[in-house]
């Protein structure tokens, strides 16, 4: 039996380069076996023939690849595929697809999703901000695993995807960045549209545009064809160390001129987290992005900056939701999310020895 | 309006989703929305690029449209309507079939034509094999097709078809009808033989 439970990708621990705002990096390199159908449309038999030779290449990678399992969608309940998605080892769709599997290295820093809306989608997922790293490790796992599959290819074309909007390098990175300066400063919105002609998609995590719940948002390329996979790895690098400059100027604007309103909105987020008894998925986002703020802008210097992270995932619904088990109902949930988070910030204060 | 799931709150989401092909809409509220997990669903930019490149196709020329009309990829049956529909394609043989849609639109949403990243060790290696096959199989390449790797869409075709032979084999054989089963092998047998070394 899989127990997601017990995954924590390095991404939640809350380190890397620039970590305190691209909380994590993921690149994914789309990929389809030659000679079988691609995932759209497959019948049974050929979803299963695909997963069998995909699970071989995969037993058969180098040790120094480290420890992989595979994770079949039908053999997961709901809620625990959802807590993969919630930890972005995989994404919304192979929940979805019950013909559907995953690879899992021991480290969770790779994944490699199989029979998704391509034969293979090799993941890499590091904290912080490193495209190139993600780069550097999904490309030695496709190399790996095309000594044994042939890959559908063409020479105009590329790697050959069941979207066209993928061909190509089959490459997308995305950065998750945590930018609650840009959008307390009404620089989001602008700065947004700005990335936009630079081939670079902006989306919130939760919700939309800039007015994202808990103002998390995805930076990803939006081309994977015309160029080199370092080309697209570099630009997205320097694209996103922008927004973190951006971010970080606006930090410094807002605590040198708003710093009552802002150690306010940090304070009652504070109070609110440690003794609110039903707190909504959405609220809790909002809420955890302004304890993280406090934290970074050190108006909470005892608390440490992984509990932002974690809480973040724990308190999504999936997670809870298998935590709630039989009596899952939306109440009991906000009821358990509450719980959660005033025992974790409790316990992190006893740690930095506060009271 | 009401959310479609609980039929309580209000609904703020408009959630569209392409599964299999199929398309579904539905309006959810926040909660509904979260705990189906269809707020982290807008975290794909692809599945907007393929609302895009659907409509870019429904919305396409009347010229593009005829030019291939009633298409279907030889190899996986996929139908340019539903390709249209859906913004997916079925196997690696439907970029052969479909090129001539697919080389604008994809100028449209990529913003290039070509490939210029990596290329896969195995594709370098098969690629002779793939041009001496192409000479072998019986059916010569279409008129006007400008493949820049040639023969790769005859192979590829080939391919899928060795599948789908396969599929049909293994039905046969769970039918215990032995004898289509068998004869189902030969052929296999005699395209994978001229796919690979010429011996048919
Ligand atoms: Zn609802
Ligand atoms: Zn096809």
């Amino acid at each position: 039996m899989a127990t997601p439970e017990r995954v924590v990708p390095g991404w939640m621990t809350g380190g890397g380069p620039a970590a305190d705002i691209a909380l994590s990096t993921r690149l994914r390199l789309a990929r389809n076996l030659a000679g079988e159908p691609f995932p759209p449309r497959q019948d049974g038999t050929a979803a299963s023939r695909v997963l069998q030779r995909v699970g071989a290449a995969v037993a058969a990678l180098p040790q120094d690849h480290g420890a992989y399992r595979i994770v079949r969608m039908a053999d997961l309940e709901g809620p625990d595929r959802q807590t993969l998605v919630e930890q972005h080892l995989i994404s919304p769709l192979l929940a979805l697809r019950a013909t559907g599997a995953v690879a899992l290295r021991a480290d969770e820093s790779v994944s490699i999703m199989i029979n998704e809306e391509d034969h293979l989608r090799i993941q890499a997922l590091l904290p912080g901000l490193q495209c190139a790293e993600a780069l550097r490790v999904a490309d030695a796992v496709d190399d790996a695993l095309n000594a044994s599959l042939e890959y559908a290819f063409s020479e105009e074309w590329g790697y050959l995807a069941a979207s066209p909007a993928n061909v190509g390098t089959g490459l997308r990175a995305s950065v998750m960045m945590h930018l609650p300066g840009l959008v307390l400063a009404g620089q989001a919105a602008p700065l947004f549209s700005n990335l936009a002609q630079m081939g670079v998609v902006v989306r919130g995590l939760h919700g939309e545009g800039s007015a994202a719940v808990g103002n998390l948002f995805q930076i990803s390329n939006q081309v994977s064809l015309g160029l080199a996979e370092e080309e697209i790895a570099t630009s997205l690098q320097a694209i996103g160390r922008q927004v973190v400059d951006r971010e970080r100027s606006a930090r410094e604007w807002l605590f040198a001129n708003r710093r009552t309103q802002i150690e306010d909105r940090v304070a009652r987020a504070y109070g609110l987290l440690t003794n609110a008894r039903l707190v909504p998925s959405a609220e809790a986002a909002a809420l955890l992005s302004d304890l993280r703020l406090g934290i970074d802008l050190h108006v909470l210097p005892h608390l440490d900056p992984s509990l932002f992270n974690e809480l973040l995932v724990r308190t999504r619904p999936a997670f809870l939701q298998a935590a709630a088990g039989d009596q899952d109902h939306p109440a009991v949930r906000d009821a358990l999310r509450a719980t959660l988070i005033r025992q974790r910030i409790a316990q992190a204060e006893r740690r930095s020895g506060k009271d | 309006m009401t959310c479609d799931n609980c039929h309580q709150r209000p609904a703020k989401y408009h959630v569209t989703r392409v599964v299999n092909g199929e398309r579904s809409e539905e309006d959810l509220c926040e909660e509904c929305a979260l705990q189906r997990g269809e707020l982290a669903m807008q975290l794909q930019p692809s599945a907007a690029i393929h609302d895009l490149l659907a409509g870019l196709l429904e919305g396409a020329k009347p010229s593009l449209r005829q030019q291939e009309p009633q298409q279907q990829c030889p190899a996986c049956g996929l139908a340019r309507a539903e390709f249209a529909r859906t913004g997916l394609l079925g196997c690696e043989a439907c970029y052969t079939t479909f090129a001539e849609t697919l080389r604008p639109l994809v100028r449209r949403v990529q913003g290039a034509g070509r490939h210029h990243g990596k290329v896969p060790a195995q594709a370098a290696a098969h690629a002779q094999d793939e041009a001496v096959a192409s000479e072998r199989l019986p059916g010569s390449a279409a008129p006007g097709r400008t493949a820049t790797t040639p023969g790769s869409a005859e192979t590829a075709t080939a391919r899928m078809k060795i599948g789908g032979l396969r599929e049909q084999m293994q039905a046969a054989i769970a039918a215990e009808d032995f004898e289509r089963a068998a004869a189902l092998r030969d052929r296999i047998r005699a395209l994978e033989g001229r796919s690979r070394d010429g011996h048919a």
